[in-house]
């Protein structure tokens, strides 16, 4: 056991997470992401310390939403003026900025208090793979992405595909070729 | 002799009127407004400040559980375990330690919270075995090597 | 007696006089509570009044001062009986004592001096059997002796490998001014000193403590205070880390120099974990390793500070001494018996329980000299 300034010292510290946004969904981003923001997964947690980690994402501009949630989900706006209410499609908040949806899912999950924006600082969001240098010096873990993502038929190889079995051979047909 | 003279007499306030009201200024004190130094507001808002008190001395204890459980959650997730197998195994095996030690084990004492199911007999389940495949690398990722 | 009221009328002041009337009760007129009538409340008159009574306190004290301290022997009412209070007192430690040898413990020789003073002025005889009591000053030497080598080497067997600068720091701690006063207090020492100045300087405390220890001594033997000691002074190492009172410099070079002498090779220390290198709060996590096996981490706010640390840790964990990896010290039971017993047999070989039955204390030579 070191001695107490030094115990205190590792027990406080920040950790820094590396998580890769490319084909995720923003919500299960965000479901993984809010607890280690606040903290809740140390046993020290109070909702009123401040003790949370910091996140790194990147390719956030790859995230997938699931459906036609890209052309369905809207994200609303009001001015407080009359007349001042606005949706936008996510496709379109996407274009015009490609962290914003992350942003908005992660910033939406975490609880309603005074120490949200506290949290929010912690979060560093990066539209592709160029993290600044500092940033990285930091990184002690990496984040495994919430779901598995699938592989296009392209990905792959001929040897693979030949391998797959069967129910049906269409034979030599050339048409049905 | 006329004994009705003390009726005339003309009607003085209580003695501790003064102090009886400054028994309630005591608690208003730091109050906002006229409710901090008038009477007649003074004392209807400390009767509501105190009923305040007293109901959230219940919802505090509900306020801790909820702590309690969210610290041991994080604790037991530490060892590849979820909370509610965690409680199972402690019921299993008959600790009957509470989540508020159990949390203050989990914070002061990690290598005791850890040793937990060594002081349980051995042919019952101990809280940190046999949940492997619940809180697999996959489901997991927060923790994996 | 004469002697308390002497060195006691100076304390008195105008405020404390007026206090001491409102609590006996010789400023009430009557019964506030009514109990006779069938009126269930407290009368009016009453929280003015006692606002009114506080009120003129306050002002006492403002005009002549908040009361100074008094001896325990002028709260009370009744007369104080000091031979029923030293009775008492050995009662409630369930010691056996001489009660002449107690009287002594507490007796200190600045007392006798100022009395012997104060009877000259008054032109008395000075041969009234008070001032014969001897003083205390070759018992608490003697009990201050005893108790820092029996301290030593108790924790000699409760922790083999403890290097002896350690377990004499920490004896050092134990017997120091803090420690031994706080017990002292708690014993009840601090009513039956005698010391002409009030309240009792620290170090008085300190002094009349050992001498306690060292009346028992001389009275029950050096088993039995070992047993004291053990369960009134060691008792007080319970919840702490011994490690703390004992600070290493340079632990590396301590830590190399160990290993060189048990042939294995040199430390090693590799960074085990790190977050946030680029930030003002970075903490790293250094291990120090030899010949491949870890003997000691710890985190730190820079490589050079975790690394120091961690030699540190690993020092604990040669000496056995770590509070994680290493069991409590026991006390009590049945291996507090055998530490005991241990303590005693070595204390019997040093030749330092022959050396304190005698009258001249001749421990000069070893270096040890109560630090009062």
């Amino acid at each position: 056991m070191a001695n107490r300034a030094a115990q205190q010292w590792g027990t406080f510290a920040r950790v820094w997470y590396l998580l890769d946004a490319s084909q995720q969904p923003p919500g299960r981003i965000a479901a993984l992401v809010s607890p280690l923001l606040q903290g809740k997964h140390k046993p020290i947690y109070h909702p009123l310390s401040d003790i949370g980690d910091h996140v790194v994402i990147y390719n956030t501009r790859e995230v997938a939403f699931s459906g036609d949630k890209w052309n369905t989900k809207l994200y609303h706006h009001h001015t407080g003026y009359p007349k001042g209410f606005s949706s936008t499609k996510a496709k379109d908040v996407h274009l015009l900025d490609p962290t914003k949806v992350v942003h908005k899912a992660i910033y939406g999950m975490l609880p309603k208090v005074l120490l949200r924006r506290t949290m929010m600082e912690r979060l560093h969001l990066y539209p592709d793979n160029k993290i600044p240098e500092d940033i990285l010096a930091n990184i002690s873990e990496q984040i495994t992405p919430p779901r598995i993502i699938p592989r296009k038929l392209t990905e792959y190889s001929q040897e693979e595909l030949d391998n797959f079995p069967k129910l049906w051979h269409p034979g030599e047909d050339p048409e049905l070729r | 002799m006329r004994l009705s003279w003390c009726l005339r007499m003309p009607r003085c306030p209580p003695p501790d009127r003064y102090y009886r009201k400054q028994k309630i200024f005591q608690i208003s004190k730091h109050f906002g407004y006229r409710r901090a130094n008038c009477y007649s507001l003074a004392v209807r808002s400390v009767h509501k400040a105190l009923i305040y008190s007293t109901s959230a001395k219940i919802k505090k204890k509900r306020r801790m559980r909820k702590l309690w459980i969210t610290r041991l959650s994080a604790a037991t997730k530490e060892h590849h375990l979820k909370y509610h197998h965690f409680v199972q195994n402690l019921n299993k095996s008959n600790i009957l330690l509470n989540r508020k030690i159990l949390s203050e084990l989990a914070i002061y004492e990690p290598k005791s919270f850890t040793s937990s199911p060594s002081s349980v007999p051995d042919d019952s389940p101990s809280p940190f075995q046999g949940q492997e495949r619940e809180c697999s690398k996959d489901s997991s990722p927060l923790f994996d090597e | 007696m004469a002697a308390t009221v002497a060195c006691t009328c100076a304390y008195r002041s105008k405020t404390f006089n007026l206090v001491r009337q409102i609590r006996s009760g010789i400023l009430w007129t009557s019964n506030p509570f009514l109990t006779d009538s069938k009126v269930r409340h407290v009368a009016r008159w009453y929280r003015p009044y006692m606002w009114y009574l506080e009120k003129l306190k306050k002002k006492a004290e403002r005009k002549f001062g908040v009361p100074l301290p008094v001896p325990r022997s002028e709260h009370t009412e009744l007369p104080w009986d000091y031979d029923s209070e030293l009775y008492a007192f050995s009662q409630r430690l369930s010691e056996d004592f001489n009660v002449e040898t107690l009287r002594a413990a507490f007796n200190h020789r600045e007392y006798t001096e100022d009395e012997a003073a104060k009877r000259r002025e008054l032109r008395m005889d000075e041969n009234i059997p008070l001032l014969n009591i001897p003083d205390n000053e070759e018992l608490a030497e003697k009990g201050f002796i005893f108790s820092s080598e029996y301290i030593k080497s108790y924790l000699r067997s409760a922790y083999p490998k403890f290097p002896d600068e350690g377990v004499k720091s920490v004896s050092n701690y134990l017997t120091d001014v803090e420690i031994s006063c706080h017990i002292g207090r708690n014993l009840g020492v601090y009513d039956l000193i005698r010391y002409p100045e009030f309240p009792h300087p620290e170090e008085i405390i300190q002094k009349t403590f050992f001498a306690v220890i060292g009346s028992l001594l001389q009275d029950k033997g050096a088993d039995r205070t070992g047993i004291f000691v053990r369960d009134f002074i060691l008792a007080q190492l319970i919840g702490k880390d011994i490690n703390r009172f004992w600070d290493i410099l340079d632990p590396m070079k301590r830590l190399s120099d160990y290993l060189e002498t048990q042939k294995q090779e040199l430390p090693e220390s590799r960074i085990i974990r790190q977050s946030g290198a680029s930030t003002l709060v970075a903490m790293y996590i250094v291990g120090v390793y030899s010949n491949k096996q870890i003997l000691g981490f710890a985190p730190g706010v820079s490589l050079l500070e975790a690394e120091e640390e961690a030699a540190r840790v690993a020092l604990k964990n040669i000496y056995e001494t770590n509070p994680e990896t290493c069991a409590p010290l026991y006390i009590d039971g049945s291996r507090g018996k055998v530490y005991h017993n241990v303590a005693m047999k070595r204390l019997q070989d040093n030749n330092i329980l022959l050396q304190l039955k005698g009258d001249n204390l001749k421990m000069e030579a070893q270096g040890e000299k109560m630090s009062i």
